[in-house]
């Protein structure tokens, strides 16, 4: 008498998708390899990692640790400090978190146009950012100028490719597309009165 | 309790009369058998019954192959666990298509449909599983599961398209290699890398949501060359170098940002990802231009 019941629920379709929805991995695939859920990959996002910051802060590392530095032996510490790019101020951090340089421990300051003026003490590499391009900021040179009025300083005063009277070097972006890079522009009597030269490497980067 | 003895036989007899109605010559003795062992949860025993009623005359009813290809799933289903390799699977699709091709006026098309989508479904899902095997320049167990679920759509619905599922599953290889490449970073990086470009390439050849194809493929080469330069610091020469081959990705990834913007102008993430693109490569001109179109989105 029930038989036709067991033949229409085997015939409904509903019963063909009582099975469990979920579809276990079998062992044959190595369920217990697989390193992430596959089905779960979403769209990347970008990396937005401050490349040039980055590049400049690995010149001015192998910089500090290639340059002979004069009266270091009367310093505490390698300070640099960076005015108007926190960027490379936290690159450099990063970079250079539990390291020294020549012996020294590092200090990083980030700074702007207005902390490097009030600024009293003397770093070993001051790097000013804001000085190139099609409208450098004046702040930062005016700054620079009140600052090294105060006592004698003997920083390595580097720019991000502006020219600037009292600076030493300028690390300038060249090139563009599939020829990018830094290329180094040295004031040689400023790094002559401060009793420094450029090391080799740097030298064979020295803009055209 | 007789109240309900009566309403019982009532339905009985309705659903019998239904069932007569609409199965009138499908119930063969030894397929009928099948049924009830089936229903029983005894599948062997109902897979070797229903072999017996194909074999003894009752194979000429679509419904007989129908009941066989329902057995089967339920022996990949319950017994089997779904496994991705099932033979049951292949048999009990292959016993469907044979029901409809018994079965020209479509009399079991309604059972049989359900049976064939769901079995399609699971290829599906084996397919997207089977991606964690795949290898650079080999995804055979996802693309063999995906043409079967094709397979079966397309005999379900002969014009159904199957480009969309095509591209996302294209879409999903890339994106499971470029995840490789980026664990796998200091070893087999290169091999997935080029994996990975390859799958998104196919995506956008099949011309479904290519724009997420370019961008996704742009951002993952730039991304590439932003991992090669993370890598080197050593010293002036290999800060240098890795800048310039970093730089050559970068150049791909602007190319491939330009391309993906040419096919949907109006999608900022398009002109956002090129500016830092641009940014890396010293383009001012191309940040300038990403800036205006963003500027005129914004208005809108």
């Amino acid at each position: 008498m029930l038989r036709p019941f067991l033949f229409l629920a085997l015939l409904g379709p509903s019963l063909v998708m009582t099975p469990t929805l979920a579809a276990p991995l079998g062992p044959s695939i190595g369920a217990d390899d697989v390193p992430c859920n596959a089905s779960n990959l979403g769209d990347p996002e970008i990396d937005r990692s401050p490349i040039w910051a980055m590049h400049f802060g690995r010149y001015l590392y192998l910089l500090g640790r290639e340059m002979f530095w004069p009266d270091l032996d009367q310093r505490e510490k390698f300070s640099i400090g960076v005015v108007g790019w926190d960027d490379l101020a936290e690159d450099l951090g990063t970079r250079l978190d539990g390291r020294s340089i020549a012996g020294l421990p590092v200090e990083i300051k980030s700074l702007d146009a207005k902390t490097l003026r009030d600024h009293k003490g003397d770093f070993t590499v001051l790097f000013l950012s804001g000085t190139d391009g099609p409208t450098p900021d004046s702040s930062i040179e005016e700054a620079l100028n009140r600052w090294s009025r105060k006592k004698d300083k003997q920083a390595l005063i580097i720019t991000d490719g502006g020219e600037i009277a009292t600076s030493d070097l300028s690390f300038r972006r060249s090139g563009e597309g599939a020829n990018i890079g830094l290329c180094i522009v040295q004031q040689e009597q400023n790094l002559q009165d401060k009793g420094m030269a450029l090391p080799v490497p740097f030298l064979q980067r020295i803009c055209p | 309790m007789k109240l309900k003895s009566i309403f019982m036989i009532k339905v009985a007899t309705v659903w019998t009369m239904v069932l007569l109605a609409s199965c009138a010559t499908a119930q063969g003795r030894l397929t009928r058998e099948s049924i009830e062992l089936s229903q029983a949860g005894q599948h062997q025993k109902a897979y070797e019954k229903i072999e017996s009623a194909i074999a003894s005359g009752e194979g000429m009813d679509p419904l007989t192959w129908y009941v066989k290809a329902y057995v089967l799933k339920s022996i990949f289903v319950e017994r089997e666990g779904r496994h991705p390799d099932s033979q049951m699977r292949t048999e009990s699709i292959a016993a469907a298509m044979e029901s409809a091709r018994l079965d020209p006026e479509g009399r079991v098309a309604e059972r049989r449909e359900p049976l064939l989508s769901f079995l399609a479904d699971t290829h599906l899902e084996d397919a997207n599983h089977a991606l964690a095997m795949s290898q650079p320049g080999d995804a055979h167990w996802s693309r063999d599961h995906f043409e079967a679920y094709v397979r079966i759509n397309q005999h379900l619905q002969p014009n159904w398209d199957s480009t969309p599922d095509a591209v996302l599953l294209e879409q999903q290889l890339a994106e499971y290699a470029f995840v490789q490449a980026e664990t796998q970073e200091q070893s087999q990086a290169g091999p997935w890398f080029k994996w990975g470009q390859v799958c998104y390439q196919n995506a956008i050849a099949l011309g479904h949501d290519a724009f997420r194809s370019e961008y996704n493929l742009a951002v993952h080469t730039y991304n590439q060359g932003v991992r090669q330069f993370k890598a080197a610091e050593d010293d002036l020469d290999a800060v240098d170098t890795a800048l310039k081959m970093a730089a050559i990705l970068w150049t791909e990834a602007a190319e491939g940002l330009e391309s993906a913007i040419a096919l949907d102008p109006k999608q900022r993430n398009g002109y956002e990802a090129l500016t830092i693109v641009s940014e890396a490569l010293l383009n001012q001109d191309r940040i300038a231009w990403c800036k205006a179109n963003l500027a005129e989105l914004g208005k809108r």
